[in-house]
């Protein structure tokens, strides 16, 4: 079956990249969905995805709430904690596991390993491992949250060209998604504006350059920071949903940590679903070679090893969650 | 979005690896990641590690789903 992956196809010749190729392939997972009934498929579809099921069951509860009309449709403390870990796990993999290998650097794995192994244990030991996890394995100061010279986040942003020095805070706030409804916008372009350019406004349709692979691993490392506190203060996970009564139309919109994530679900008699959609930021940054290939141009290599080694980050940069490889020819 | 398919664990190998039948390809993968896994066990991979391990029964919901998934690809 097809199990979903990633092909980026990119020539060098005459001393210039030709323009980039990019194939996404994923499986209809919603077409299942289609006449179940809307419990069956809240259910069901956090089972499909392996690395944000947390968050996909988040976004199908919220957006089948919202098509029946349940106005404040909140998850369980539980399931908010679930939410949390799931983000800061999907962080970590990529800071200590991915960027690393990725930069040359040694990867701990087996402190991300230990790391893992302690998830399911009391709050107390648990907060103890993350804080050991991210002191030790990462290097960040326990008190500024900011790289330690020598550490493994330090290596990896001076390799990439980023100041050490992080910002206070990542801008994470969710837009509405209320003007989503309408039928005359496209949920996924208007994502994809505001996703990777705030200044573009929240509903853009035009794509800007996304974050480049030193402010992404940056970002990555805020937010990782942010869920781990978040995990310590008990947070409301982000979500924002809305509705369309007459249409028994409803969006759940949260995020992952590849980005936002929607999904959209229109009922029909009996509560079962008669449309259902969802938009991932695989979806968005890789249905074609736009943002990569704007990535690529910001990073302004300079030669044909350059601009390989600049692809591969970018793609790193960009995060998809398939299997991906890059076909690479030089004439 | 990567599918949570579960790969069927088919032989223990060494250096913490495994041989596993994932949706009828076989493919060797880091069980560093997980404790207690046995032959016949199911796991969830991604980018060559077993993610975690699934009981028996949530294994043979999840495998029920993407068969549908496969059958309706293929009409």
């Amino acid at each position: 079956m097809n199990t979903g992956a990633l092909r980026v196809q990119a020539r060098w010749a005459a001393g210039r990249l030709e323009p980039l190729q990019v194939e996404l392939q994923r499986p209809a997972v919603t077409s299942l969905f289609q006449g179940q009934p809307a419990a069956q498929v809240q259910a069901s579809a956090p089972l499909f995805y392996s690395l944000c099921s947390q968050a996909q069951g988040l976004a199908a509860g919220a957006a089948l709430a919202a098509a029946r009309g349940e106005a404040n449709w909140t998850p369980s403390p539980a399931c908010t904690r679930a939410l949390w870990l799931e983000a800061l796990h999907e962080h970590l993999w990529r800071l200590l596991l991915d960027w690393p290998v990725a930069l040359g650097l040694e990867a701990p794995r087996e402190a991300f390993a230990i790391w893992r192994k302690c998830r399911q244990a009391d709050p107390a030991s648990f907060a103890a491992a993350t804080r050991q996890l991210f002191e030790r394995a990462l290097g960040l100061d326990p008190g500024t949250g900011q790289p330690r010279p020598e550490g493994l986040a330090a290596r990896c942003l001076s390799q990439l060209q980023h100041p050490l020095t992080l910002p206070a805070h990542d801008d994470d706030a969710l837009p509405d998604p209320a003007p989503w409804l309408a039928d005359d916008q496209d949920p996924a372009a208007g994502m994809s504006g505001q996703e990777t350019a705030a200044a573009d406004g929240a509903n853009s349709r035009r794509i800007a350059t996304p974050p480049g692979p030193g402010l992404a691993y940056a970002r990555r490392l805020l937010q990782a920071l942010e869920a781990w506190q978040a995990l310590g203060t008990e947070q409301p996970y982000p979500l924002r949903s809305a509705a369309r009564p007459d249409r028994r139309q409803g969006l759940g919109l949260t995020r992952t940590a590849r980005g936002l994530l929607l999904h959209e679900a229109v009922l029909e008699a009996g509560d079962r679903v008669g449309c259902y959609r969802i938009w991932a930021p695989t979806d968005r940054l890789f249905a074609d070679a736009a943002p990569l290939t704007r990535l690529l141009q910001a990073l302004a290599p300079e030669d044909a090893g350059a601009t390989r080694r600049a692809l591969e980050l970018a793609i790193l940069a960009l995060d998809p969650c398939v299997p991906y490889g890059i076909d690479w020819t030089e004439n | 979005m990567c599918l949570a398919i579960p790969a069927r664990v088919i032989e223990l190998t060494a250096g913490d690896n495994a041989l596993v039948d994932l949706a009828g390809v076989q493919k060797e993968i880091s069980l560093a990641l997980v404790d207690d896994v046995a032959v016949g066990d199911y796991v969830i991979v991604h980018v060559g590690y077993a993610l975690n391990k699934l009981d028996p029964d949530e294994a043979a919901k999840t495998l029920a789903l993407f068969a549908e998934l496969a059958a309706s690809e293929r009409q």
